[in-house]
């Protein structure tokens, strides 16, 4: 009887450690694809802010007119933001760049709609942005920070971005938000 | 009995596996959300620098120093708000401070959150006369 009960023990207590480290294991696991997930988030959030941020710099840059086009969505989103800057040859070149609507993803039930960024030259595509934004806003501010709509008082440009990355089961799905933001003052502007 | 004692100490070091993983996912977790914040501040913060120095003179820049704002990083209709503190210092032209009045002004914007004990960012532009 003895021999039966010390058996029962040694099982319930290899089954309860074998247990936990399956479960640490796992957790541990998850936790790297979490990692990871952020890390390419943050790195495409950042690859798109470094080409914007250049861009935007060169609103009118060598050109009579400056911003041409910015239209907004319902939801305050900037669906298209063209201006004028010179191109390689000393030409004026239109740039856009145009918000489009992907697909939607339902999170917790949340619905998440989410968008692509293109960007074109002369018409032409020329790049883009990521395809998984779930904000994209480009405001005009004046010299002491408040929006305004009109281009002949704008002299900041204002861009705010979140790009999603959703990862996991269809049923268990989870996301990552990467939020960036920056202000830029185009030389251009200032004239 | 020393099998009790093996079991008990196989116990205790799943235990204690299972502790450091789930500390180690929790620091992973803090790192990330700062990260977030960090990039929103910037964003404020390299805001703010871009007004003061569009609206406000040299001369009237140290009027700023010690001053404290608050500012919001917005995303359609929130919004979180972060305590921004300015200084502003003279500098020599190495942009080391300066007790004495120099040609140029050193502006310095941190920004903290109460949810972090340490300021997020700070960022400074030295202003020519």
């Amino acid at each position: 009887m003895q021999l039966l009960f010390d058996n029962i023990a040694s099982v319930l207590v290899a089954s309860t450690v074998l247990l936990v480290v399956v479960a640490t294991n796992l957790n541990a696991q998850r936790s790297a694809v979490e990692s990871s997930v952020a890390y390419a988030a943050k790195t495409q959030t950042l690859s798109m802010a470094d080409y914007l941020e250049s861009d935007l710099l060169l609103v009118g840059n060598g050109t009579a007119d400056t911003i041409q086009t910015i239209a907004s969505n319902e939801a305050d989103q900037t669906t298209q933001f063209s201006f004028w800057r010179m191109d390689n040859t000393g030409s004026p070149m239109l740039v856009s760049y145009l918000l489009t609507q992907t697909t939607s993803i339902e999170i917790d039930g949340e619905t998440v709609q989410l968008y692509r960024l293109d960007r074109t030259e002369g018409g032409q595509p020329a790049g883009g942005g990521s395809s998984t934004l779930s904000h994209f806003e480009i405001t005009m501010l004046a010299a002491d920070g408040t929006t305004t709509a009109d281009v002949a008082t704008a002299r900041l440009l204002r861009v705010r971005a979140v790009n999603v990355y959703p990862f996991g089961d269809p049923d268990n799905m989870n996301m990552f938000r990467s939020h960036w933001g920056i202000t830029v003052r185009p030389p251009s502007l200032e004239t | 009995m020393p099998q009790t004692l093996l079991a008990f100490l196989a116990m205790m070091i799943a235990a204690l596996s299972a502790i450091n993983q789930y500390t180690a996912q929790l620091q992973s977790y803090e790192a990330a959300y700062r990260s977030e914040f960090e990039l929103m501040a910037n964003a404020v913060v390299l805001e703010e620098i871009e007004i003061i120095d569009l609206t406000t003179s040299y001369g009237g820049l140290e009027s700023l120093n010690g001053s404290e704002l608050k500012r919001s990083f917005e995303i359609g209709a929130d919004g979180i708000e972060f305590d921004l503190t300015v200084t502003v210092t003279f500098v020599d032209e190495f942009g080391t401070p300066s007790a004495t009045e120099t040609t140029q002004k050193e502006l310095s914007i941190a920004a903290t959150h109460p949810r972090f004990a340490t300021p997020l960012v700070t960022h400074t532009r030295v202003i020519a006369q």
